[in-house]
């Protein structure tokens, strides 16, 4: 039974100009599909009642590996066939992934104590195979839950719902997360391990045993401290009851750390798995408690947790050497202070009293070295490096807990934190490439600043203050790190644009858009082109200005767009072609000659309304014509000049000419008493 | 050599226009008027009644080459040589150069023709410079008006100040 549609499936198609998703899939918007998308909003595909849309929020991009690494459907959960851009209503477009739509409802909205055979048969098995399956192509669920674990009716096996339209993890309370994911920016949780989805199964098997949550009444910040207190199976099963399979089961499942957790391969055989034990050291606890900040601290756990979570309280502590000489006499590690000590004298002769991330840096190392199964904690948040992207993404998010965290990310990547951090769990993973990964962060962060440095440009980084720079900065890595994140201009509101292709027809069709005021792009579509262009438009985004009402502001923003059509959508745009037009007012100044200025707007006009942004730029750019202007325009100047001075000749000349005048009359008169004397002499003679 | 030669003999040549050549002028003048005065006291006498004008004005014009008494000269020459012509058929006496140069007709036609002369000096510069002006007033609109076009096709700036 497939979860029932809210509204008529008769209901006529509501736009049909509205993109079909991969060409065949029409997202019917005006019929959500409550609870069938585990927390995100999901409608009817048109015609295809097995399918359903998942609709991807703005600053939760979708994740990109697995729609493209499950291309074949997988038995007991819902895969991806598609993803794209389609209708969501009102005018506007969404992104959505195209999924089978659930056999029934979630197993949440029936909440009772499920028995061992049908948690071993209906839940455990199912679940593990799927899980085994996604394993297998190396992608982890990350959203096991009961509002996404759905069941087509009673004695059917249950079927994993879709994890593919959100980031990792990011929708999942605390209590389904180990307490080192629980700990992190819920967008920042990372791709994570597959023992994080068997944590998450175990869990969901005490809920569904137990037929409500543990800890129920708990918020996700008490959830996460008890079990970083006393452990994850402790805090979560207390003194529950449980089936000894499925309590043993269970145990193995919560192990705090991921490897000891059994695969999803054994746990297909529960009773196999029930035998594999894993003799992981309990956490040690001291014999009297360090008093931290208010905080009471029993363990070099709880030590990590504090300086990850209260660094402005905890970092004096460590500096003094108040915590390794509790981690000495009071828990009696004396490796582990040891350790720390060492690390604290190191950084302390090495970093700059100035260094303002100098104490974030101390932090993070101390939190690694206390407890090396954490993830890397930074000025009070923490994340898993490859959450970097989403987190960012969802830095965007206004009033989100990651937007008060935009700034500690910014500070993060500057000190290339994800490097020092992998230094120090070389035994965890590959710290080579970490650290080369937060160089290559750090480096498109900070290329905003190596380009306005280029061009002697003031800083502006900050989007919002102008374009120079703009191919650069927290923006652009954003848009790198998350491939499916819409461009967030506000000049595209209303579409969802996060393929470069999609972005010259989405600025096409803008509307309400003055563009006499408005210029048709801003820094995020700056960023957004540099991100997704791959460098290929580099030198053309590197041009930009902070304003196109100069030659220079506003050629490069029209040889941008013209490559932009070339490479991405070479087909007309008439909408952006007149709006390139009407902001290229700077550009008569290209032309010396003013008919040929008026012809050439003229022409200009001409190629905006068929839209050929490429040849507008031809003839703003025609080395010929441009040269003959050039040529023609100083032998004007030259005319003109000629002309100057022979007038200033004239005005000065009259003395001279008053000079020339009384020669000439006497002359003349000379010339005339000569003639006429001539003539009387001639007379006198002839007598 | 030769050049030092040439360019002495231009300072030789050049002396006697600056202070030499009137002073010498007026000695030959002066011979020859005595010389007339000796030999031909009837022309003489006549003459210089009748050539008056002329003689004043070449000792009040002090314009260079004295263009005002250079003319009266040409042209009060036409004016006795009627007189002169009547003295020589008359016999060339005293008497008669008396009679013909206290004749008031004799006298009006010498010193009228001067007259005129003197007029010619005066007027004909100011004719000649309101025709000069007038070819370069025409010029300067001509030029005016090619910058104008040239502005109003380049967009260069008005000229500063009319000429």
């Amino acid at each position: 039974m497939a979860v029932a549609p809210a509204a008529s499936p008769t209901h006529p198609p509501t736009d049909p100009a509205a993109p079909l998703i991969a060409g065949q899939y029409a997202v019917d918007w005006t019929r959500p599909l409550p609870g069938a998308g585990g927390g995100l909003a999901s409608f009817a595909v048109t015609d295809r009642p097995t399918l359903m849309a998942l609709q991807v929020e703005h600053h939760l991009p979708a994740r990109l590996r697995p729609l493209q690494m499950l291309t074949s459907p997988l038995e007991g959960v819902l895969c991806p066939l598609a993803h794209g851009v389609g209708a969501a209503g009102h005018g506007i477009t969404g992104y959505f992934v195209i999924c089978s739509a659930p056999p029934g409802a979630p197993v949440a909205v029936d909440p009772r104590p499920w028995r061992e055979a049908e948690l071993l048969d209906l839940v455990l098995r199912p679940a593990a195979q799927a899980l085994e399956a996604l394993h297998a192509i190396g992608i982890p669920h990350r959203a096991i839950r009961p509002d996404n674990l759905f069941q087509a009716g009673p004695g059917q096996p249950v079927v994993l719902g879709a994890a593919w339209a959100a980031p990792p993890a990011a929708l999942q309370p605390a209590l389904y997360e180990p307490p080192y994911s629980a700990m992190c920016l819920p967008a920042g949780r990372g791709e994570g391990v597959p023992g994080d989805d068997i944590y998450a199964l175990g869990v969901l098997l005490l809920t569904l045993a137990l037929g409500r949550p543990p800890l129920a009444g708990q918020d996700d910040a008490a959830i996460l401290r008890r079990k970083l207190d006393v452990g994850s199976h402790a805090a979560l099963t207390g003194e529950e009851r449980l089936p000894p399979l499925i309590a043993d089961l269970v145990r193995g499942m919560l192990a705090e750390d991921p490897e000891h957790r059994p695969s999803a391969s054994l746990l297909r055989d529960p009773p196999a798995a029930r035998t594999r034990r894993v003799a992981a050291r309990p956490s040690r606890r001291a014999q009297r408690p360090l008093q931290v900040g208010g905080a009471t601290i029993w363990s070099a756990r709880q030590a990590a947790h504090l300086l990850a979570t209260n660094p402005a309280e905890t970092v004096p502590a460590l500096r003094v050497g108040i915590i390794d000489h509790w981690l000495r006499h009071g828990l009696g590690d004396a490796a582990l202070a040891g350790r720390l000590e060492e690390m604290v004298r190191n950084r302390a002769a090495d970093a700059s009293p100035l260094d303002p991330a100098a104490d974030a840096l101390l932090a993070m190392r101390g939190v690694a070295l206390l407890d090396p199964l954490a993830p890397l904690c930074w000025q009070g948040i923490a994340l898993w490096p490859d959450g970097i992207g989403p987190a960012l993404a969802a830095s965007m998010r206004v009033g989100g807990e990651e937007n008060r965290a935009a700034d500690r990310l910014t500070g993060l990547i500057a000190a290339e934190a994800v490097g020092a951090w992998a230094m120090m769990r070389q035994d965890r993973q590959d710290a080579g490439i970490m650290r080369l990964e937060g160089r290559q962060m750090r480096a498109a962060q900070m290329h905003a600043d190596k380009m306005h440095a280029d061009q002697g440009l003031a800083g502006n980084r900050l989007a919002g203050k102008g374009l120079a720079g703009q191919g650069g900065g927290m923006a652009r890595l954003r848009y790198q790190l998350n491939p499916l994140l819409p461009c967030a201009s506000p000049l595209l509101a209303g579409r969802f644009v996060a393929r470069l292709a999609d972005l010259l027809p989405a600025l096409d069709a803008a509307d309400g858009v003055d563009p006499a005021k408005t210029r048709p792009i801003d820094a995020e579509i700056a960023a957004f082109i540099a991100a997704r262009s791959e460098r290929r438009l580099e030198a053309e985004i590197a041009a930009l200005t902070d304003s196109d009402q100069d030659v220079a502001g506003s050629l490069a923003q029209l040889r941008l767009f013209a490559q932009l059509q070339n490479r991405v959508f070479p087909r007309p745009l008439p909408g952006l072609a007149a709006w390139l037009a009407a902001r290229s007012g700077a550009l008569d100044q290209v032309w010396y000659n003013r008919a040929r200025r008026g012809s050439v707007q003229e022409r200009m006009n001409q190629l905006a309304a068929a839209g050929l942004i490429g040849q507008m730029l031809a003839l703003i750019e025609d080395p010929a014509m441009r040269e003959a202007d050039r040529q023609e325009a100083r032998d004007a100047i030259d005319a003109v000049a000629r002309i100057d001075a022979t007038l200033r000749q004239l005005r000065d000349g009259g003395a001279e000419r008053a000079e020339l005048a009384h020669r000439l009359g006497q002359e003349i008169v000379a010339c005339v008493g000569v003639a006429v004397l001539a003539a009387v002499l001639t007379t006198a003679a002839l007598g | 050599m030769a050049r030092r030669a040439a360019a002495k003999a231009e300072k030789t040549k050049a002396a006697p226009r600056d202070g030499a050549s009137p002073k010498s002028l007026i000695w030959v003048q002066g011979l020859l008027c005595g010389g007339l005065a000796t030999l031909a006291t009837p022309t003489a006498l006549l003459v210089g009644v009748l050539f008056l004008p002329p003689l004043i004005a070449s000792v009040v014009d002090h314009q260079p080459g004295k263009p005002i008494a250079r003319s009266m000269a040409l042209f009060g020459f036409c004016g006795i040589v009627s007189p002169v012509l009547n003295l020589w058929a008359a016999g060339h006496t005293i008497a008669g150069a008396s009679r013909l140069a206290t004749d008031l007709a004799n006298l009006m036609q010498a010193w009228g023709m001067a007259a005129a002369g003197w007029l010619l000096a005066e007027l004909a510069p100011i004719a000649v410079r309101s025709i000069l002006e007038a070819l370069a007033s025409s010029r300067a609109s001509g030029l005016r008006a090619e910058r104008a076009r040239y502005e109003a096709e380049w967009g260069f700036p008005p000229a500063a100040e009319e000429p």
